[in-house]
Parts: structure tokens; C-alpha cells; sequence
């Protein structure tokens, strides 16, 4: 069993350097939300799956809550532990992705969506099937305006898999997210 | 003879579920399963995907006609964000348990469900406005207008709209599985607008 690495943004580690083995992640998220007598934001983990150029494979390789795997079955949302989890099977994982990008966005409900600003504790992390934790990256510090966020992403690097702690934040929510990887949401 | 009603059906869209994690997606069915004295629900291993009929997905404007009165919304289209309703002025709601209810634009729309302090669907600044996030829990809505063109705007801006002709019209949404489904319906002669009802086993 190896030790989980906290990561700060912009942060990596190694997930199948040490165990080339390991073939089914976990990648779980939570947060907090201040409650409040108005609407609250509702936030909502995804992932994309994009290739070489960063773009993402189609459509159909965005995963969340109503669209639960990829049509391979390597990306799939499931039930379990944390807010929300996403399992990975990286034997499944076509070989022309490069990495899979776990985005947070607040669903843009017209009616006053809200933004991370009532967030609070949001975290992703890393394990294996076993629950051990490999890498968690806890989001301290970030603008409170966005309505997006990468939280972190899987990528190929020289025939192995890394994860990055990313908290990059977008201020026009998911579409804009989804435009920079050539989706149209 | 026992009926599994547990296994998910992945290759069934509206009989997909998630997972729990760890769990297996089913096999699909062997000759000696299917021979055994329980029901496999299974797909035959000739057939490995139920698919749906095609429909007409969204364009930038969309115009239902008595011709091609349906529109089918994808995934995403079907679970991001809200839509508004221009002209609306009543809609009636059954949720999958079949409980449901009618609103007129000044009815108390207070036994809606609400998830994080948001109805799902609610007259909001003059308009309908359905909530996407957890449409999940309906089985369909029917929006209807007193008079004039109804228009369904969609969170990107691309737009849904009925044509005028040949009397009265209500849009009737209804979840098949994961996407939502927008068929134009012109109401029985004699209907009366504002009026329509919906029958539930509830009722």
C-alpha cells in the first residue's frame, strides 16, 4: 500500500509508476454548501475524455450524471462513497486519449445558479479499488466567481498514467469548458 | 418464476442505471440461462442494443408542424441547465411515482417538488421555466398557451416552436430514459384551453 501524495495545484504524481498493474481507479469529489433560504448552486462532477490535440473524442465521451460511460465503458459514473464518483478502467481507455479532464461545473439554471462562492472543503481524489488513496488534491484557494472548475486530470506521460491537480477556474460555466475542448454543450 | 428486476439493462437506454462501484455490468445471456425457470432479462445474443426510433434532433430553430410534430433532445440537451417556456401560461406534471398536478401561471405552485431551493418547474419572471437538473424525477410535463405561438428556448439559445394552425396546441415533454422528447399535440375538439388535465393512477 503506498502513502496518498497531497498534491497543490499544478501538482503531479505518478499513479501507475509505482503499480503497473493497476487498472481500476476511483476518482471521487466533495464540497460543501453553505445553506441558504435562496437557491443553492448545485454542483456537478464530469468527465472528458480528449485526445493529442486536447479535443475531446465526441459527444458521447462526456460523462455526468445523465450520460453515466463512455461507449467503451472506461469512464463511468457510479454510486458510492464522496459527493460523487466516477470509476476508470484504464485497460479500457482508448489509446488515442491522452487525458481525462474531471471538470466541477454549477448546473446554469436561469434561476440564480449561484458559483463556488458557497462551496466549501471541494477535494478530488485518486484511489484504487481497495479505497486506498493514491493522490487527493483539497481546493483551498480560488476565485469565487467561476462556475467551472477542472478540478484535475489523468494523462498519459511516456506509456504511464499521472494525475494533475489542476483548479483552474472558468467564470462562464460549462459551455466554456466545453468549448476549449471542441464540444458544443 | 422470479423476476429480476435488480440487474441494470445498459443496453436498455431507460432501463440504464448507475452502478455501484465495484458492481459488474451484466452478461449477456447463454443458451443455458436462457433454458433456466427464472426470467433473464437479458438481451437475446442476437440483439446486444435496444435503440430507440430516430427522431429529429434540436436545430438552431426548430418548428413543430402537424407534419413533424416531435423533437427528440440529446443527453446533455436533456440534463444541463433550464428551459423557458415564452407564452406558457399553464402546465400540468406527472413525476415517475405518477403523483402530479396542474398550474395555471397564478396558481400556488407549492406542492412542486423542489431541489436546492429550486422548483422544477415554476412561472419565474413571467415565463415557464423547467429545471433540467433533476428532470430525472419526471415523467412528463404538458405546457399548453391560451393563445399565440409557444416558444421552448434552450439554455445555448436554440429555440422550439409550435406553428399556428389548426387550433389549439400543447407541448407534451415526456422522459424516455435519459433524453427528453417534445412532441406538438393538438388538443380533442372541443377542448378548451387552460383546461386539460392529466390522469394519474393518483388521481
Amino acid at each position: 500500500m503506498t502513502s496518498v501524495v497531497n498534491l497543490q495545484a499544478g501538482g503531479n504524481v505518478g499513479i501507475t509508476a509505482n503499480n503497473p498493474l493497476l487498472k481500476e481507479l476511483v476518482v471521487g469529489f466533495g464540497w460543501d454548501t453553505i445553506s441558504s433560504n435562496g437557491p443553492l448552486p448545485e454542483l456537478v462532477p464530469s468527465a472528458i475524455l480528449t485526445d493529442k490535440s486536447g479535443k475531446a473524442l465526441s459527444a458521447e465521451h462526456f460523462v455526468f450524471f445523465n450520460q453515466l460511460a463512455t461507449p467503451d465503458d472506461s469512464v463511468r459514473y457510479v454510486t458510492g462513497d464522496d459527493k460523487e464518483q466516477i470509476e476508470v478502467n484504464l485497460s479500457l481507455v482508448p489509446e488515442v486519449v491522452e487525458k481525462i479532464v474531471f471538470i466541477v461545473y454549477v448546473d446554469p439554471d436561469l434561476r440564480k445558479p449561484g458559483n463556488f462562492a458557497s462551496a466549501r472543503g471541494a477535494y478530488i481524489r485518486v484511489a484504487d479499488r481497495e479505497e486506498h488513496d493514491i493522490a487527493r488534491f483539497d481546493l483551498a484557494n480560488y476565485d469565487v466567481e467561476v462556475t467551472a472548475m477542472i478540478f484535475g486530470e489523468l494523462y498519459r506521460y511516456k506509456g504511464l498514467w499521472k494525475f494533475r491537480a489542476v483548479g483552474q477556474g472558468y467564470k462562464n460555466g460549462l459551455s466554456e469548458v466545453a468549448k476549449s475542448v471542441g464540444l458544443s454543450i | 418464476m422470479t423476476l429480476n428486476l435488480t440487474t441494470p439493462r445498459p443496453d436498455i437506454v431507460y432501463l440504464r442505471r448507475r452502478l455501484k462501484r465495484g458492481e459488474s455490468l451484466p452478461k449477456t445471456s447463454t443458451s443455458s440461462e436462457a433454458t433456466s425457470t427464472s426470467l433473464f432479462l437479458a438481451p437475446p445474443e442476437s440483439e446486444n442494443s435496444f435503440v430507440l426510433p430516430e427522431k429529429p434532433a434540436l436545430e438552431s430553430t426548430t418548428v413543430l408542424t402537424n407534419e413533424n410534430p416531435v423533437v427528440r433532445l440529446d443527453a446533455r440537451q436533456s440534463a444541463i441547465g433550464s428551459i423557458q417556456f415564452d407564452n406558457a401560461d399553464h402546465f400540468g406534471w406527472e413525476s415517475g411515482k405518477l403523483s402530479g398536478m396542474v398550474y395555471a401561471d397564478d396558481s400556488n405552485t407549492n406542492n412542486m417538488p423542489s431541489f436546492s431551493n429550486r422548483k422544477l418547474a415554476e412561472f419565474y419572471k413571467g415565463k415557464l421555466v423547467l429545471g433540467l437538473r433533476h428532470a430525472k424525477e419526471l415523467r412528463r410535463i404538458i405546457v399548453g398557451a391560451s393563445s399565440g405561438v409557444m416558444k421552448m428556448t434552450m439554455p445555448n439559445g436554440n429555440t422550439v416552436v409550435t406553428d399556428t394552425e389548426d387550433g389549439y396546441k400543447v407541448l407534451h415533454i415526456s422522459r424516455i430514459g435519459n433524453i427528453l422528447e417534445i412532441r406538438m399535440e393538438i388538443l380533442e375538439e372541443g377542448g378548451i384551453p387552460g383546461t386539460f388535465s392529466i390522469n394519474t393512477n393518483s388521481f
